[in-house]
């Protein structure tokens, strides 16, 4: 009853915001299986000025989830005021922080938690939670001073035993899995801040730290079940861009738990609309490396964008194909097709998990 | 009195021995106020139409939030000095990119956020006529949007006529007629700027100042991380 409530709030505000508002679906369909899955949507995101320097963002997802329906949801997903002065901004309320430069994995996006039970690198926005914070951006110049303090820290969701994929090992799989922690306000706060400088020769480099749980938690069996262990850690990250002659380099590390994950890259656009990238990765959690390339093209005539992602790793079997179509069609309408290959016979690598689950996936949304 | 005042004014301007800075900084000033101003833009391309609202502070400062296509809203984009960012809504961050990058049709992002060629450039008299200068430009370091251009500016008002963008070899790129001349923020300014592919011909994209206006903004509007 609550979910229907919350839905017809959604659907008028829909009616009559003026801001963004998208209607779409996410279709999967699996290979070597007979599962698929369906998401239909609906989002707005709305701006509404109070005064000339006081506004409030406000965004909500409603969704279904086919065939399960077990994940029908209606989510806020911002909800927060923004006072701007002449060298400041206040947000404060519900909100989503990406840190970084990187593409992909996003490994300095450490304010806010994911909901892994769709594919985990799959449109990794969606997959982040809220939180309900306050953040204040001073600008010193060059220097910009960004404090973020979130006053209850939510948690990582994990796919469960069922979701197609799961990352639990399969010989765990059976028990049963229990969390068992419990987050408060302001006892089970969370904090930190972004040091940002702008240099003179156009490097832009940012330093991080960040006070949290973790959001990888650790899975420990007692008494015949899994229990979900988070632990209270520091981060630590330094994050660079730098433009050199068209090319762009940048650099995403961060240290949790005196390990390092470490992302760098380049690339460059070039005038007939190519884009070409291509990143290293190093996770010494793990102690595994890997690359990545992507290439991007926007036809001219017609608006398709064709786009090919390979991320393939250095020291292990990790092999993963993302070609991608999608076309913009004049009436607000995007169509998009991409596909998800795997190795098949991946023994060592991060993506073991995946081994015969690529998919195909047909998205469409309408923006109005 | 005031005609012949005026014949001598003409006759200064017409014979006098301008160099390629002060040519370039005359034609500068008419593309747009020296303070802090606002224009809306509308871009206009084979495939498309585009609307943006866009912010200059100073010399290095701009903003420029996408009005139009609708599903491009929010794409806002912040060049500081030589650096440009773009927000990406449906990533909700920030992503470097260069100012060569396209921004839509024919137009690069450095067209609309970065008006002034002093400073950028370095030019040079190529050759001259009764009616107008013809200036080669040398971009004075990687990364600007363009590595040369070629301008004609009238010398009867220093208004930039046409030009062509080049590559760093001195391949046409583009070429570009500045046109529609009107009252705008307390001059007259170029208010269409026609862009084509100097390959492709028919391949071009309106560039139109639908109003401008002098206006200053706070700093804080001016911040990478102020984006959203």
């Amino acid at each position: 009853m609550k979910k229907i409530l919350l839905a017809l709030i959604l659907i008028q505000v829909n009616l009559y915001a003026e801001g963004i508002k998208e209607l779409g679906i996410k279709t999967n369909f699996y290979d070597k299986s007979d599962t698929y899955s369906a998401i239909p949507y609906l989002y707005f995101a709305e701006k509404i000025t109070f005064l000339p320097d006081l506004a409030l963002y406000a965004a909500a997802r409603a969704s279904l989830d086919i065939p399960k329906n077990e994940r029908d949801q209606v989510d806020p997903r911002e909800f927060y005021l923004k006072l701007s002065g002449n060298h400041y901004t206040v947000e404060t309320g519900l909100q989503i922080f990406n840190w970084g430069e990187t593409f992909g994995v996003n490994i300095l996006d450490l304010v806010n938690p994911r909901d892994y039970h769709e594919f985990i690198f799959d449109d990794l926005t969606w997959s982040q939670i809220p939180v309900w914070s306050a953040k204040l951006t001073l600008n010193l110049g060059e220097l910009t001073f960004i404090p973020i303090y979130t006053i209850k820290a939510e948690k990582t969701v994990y796919p469960t035993a069922d979701d197609y994929f799961d990352f639990v090992p399969e010989s765990l799989k059976s028990l049963e899995r229990i969390d068992t922690q419990k987050y408060k306000a302001f006892k089970n706060s969370e904090y930190g801040f972004k040091l940002n400088y702008l240099f003179f020769n156009n490097l832009d480099l940012s330093l991080i730290y960040f006070n949290h749980y973790n959001r990888r938690a650790n899975f420990v069996v007692r008494n015949g079940k899994l229990y979900t262990e988070n632990s209270r850690i520091q981060s630590y990250g330094i994050t660079f861009s730098y433009d050199y002659a068209s090319l762009i380099f940048r650099g995403d590390t961060v240290q949790s738990q005196d390990k390092i994950q470490a992302i760098y890259g380049v690339d460059r656009n070039f005038n007939d609309n190519w884009v070409v990238g291509m990143q290293y990765h190093l996770d010494k959690q793990v102690d595994k490396s890997w690359g990545s390339f992507r290439v991007k093209k926007e036809l001219e005539r017609i608006p398709l964008t064709l786009a090919f992602m390979d991320f393939f790793g250095l020291d292990n079997d990790d092999f993963w194909l993302r070609p991608e179509v999608s076309y913009n069609a004049k009436n607000g309408i995007t169509y998009q097709i991409l596909a998800d290959l795997f190795r098949d016979d991946n023994r060592d690598g991060m993506l073991q998990v995946f081994n015969e689950k690529n998919r195909i996936s047909v998205k469409l949304n309408y923006l109005f | 009195m005031k005609k012949i005042l005026f014949l001598l004014c003409y006759l200064n301007l017409a014979w006098a021995n301008f160099s390629a800075d002060e040519i370039l900084k005359r034609a500068d000033e008419i593309r747009n106020p020296s303070e802090s101003f606002f224009m809306q833009v509308e871009v206009v391309s084979n495939s498309d139409t585009s609307l943006f609202d866009v912010y200059l502070q100073g010399k290095d400062k701009t903003l420029i939030k996408t009005v139009l296509p609708k599903r491009d809203l929010g794409r806002n984009m912040l060049m500081l000095e030589d650096s440009m960012w773009i927000y990406i809504p449906n990533l909700k961050r920030e992503v470097r990119v260069s100012l060569n990058q396209k921004l839509s049709g024919q137009t690069a992002n450095g067209d609309i956020a970065r008006l002034r060629w002093v400073g950028d450039y370095t030019p040079t008299i190529e050759s001259e006529d009764r009616e107008s200068w013809m200036l080669n430009l040398n971009a004075n370091r990687k990364g600007l949007t363009y590595d040369k251009l070629k301008l004609v500016i009238a010398k009867k008002n220093f208004w930039p006529k046409s030009g062509t963008y080049l590559t760093v070899s001195g391949k046409p790129l583009k070429l570009v007629q500045f046109t529609e001349y009107k009252e705008m923020a307390g001059a007259t300014r170029p208010s269409k700027l026609i862009i084509e592919d100097a390959l492709k011909t028919g391949d071009l994209s309106t560039l139109t100042i639908k109003t401008m206006r002098v206006e200053s903004f706070k700093e804080s509007l001016f911040n990478k991380n102020s984006l959203q």
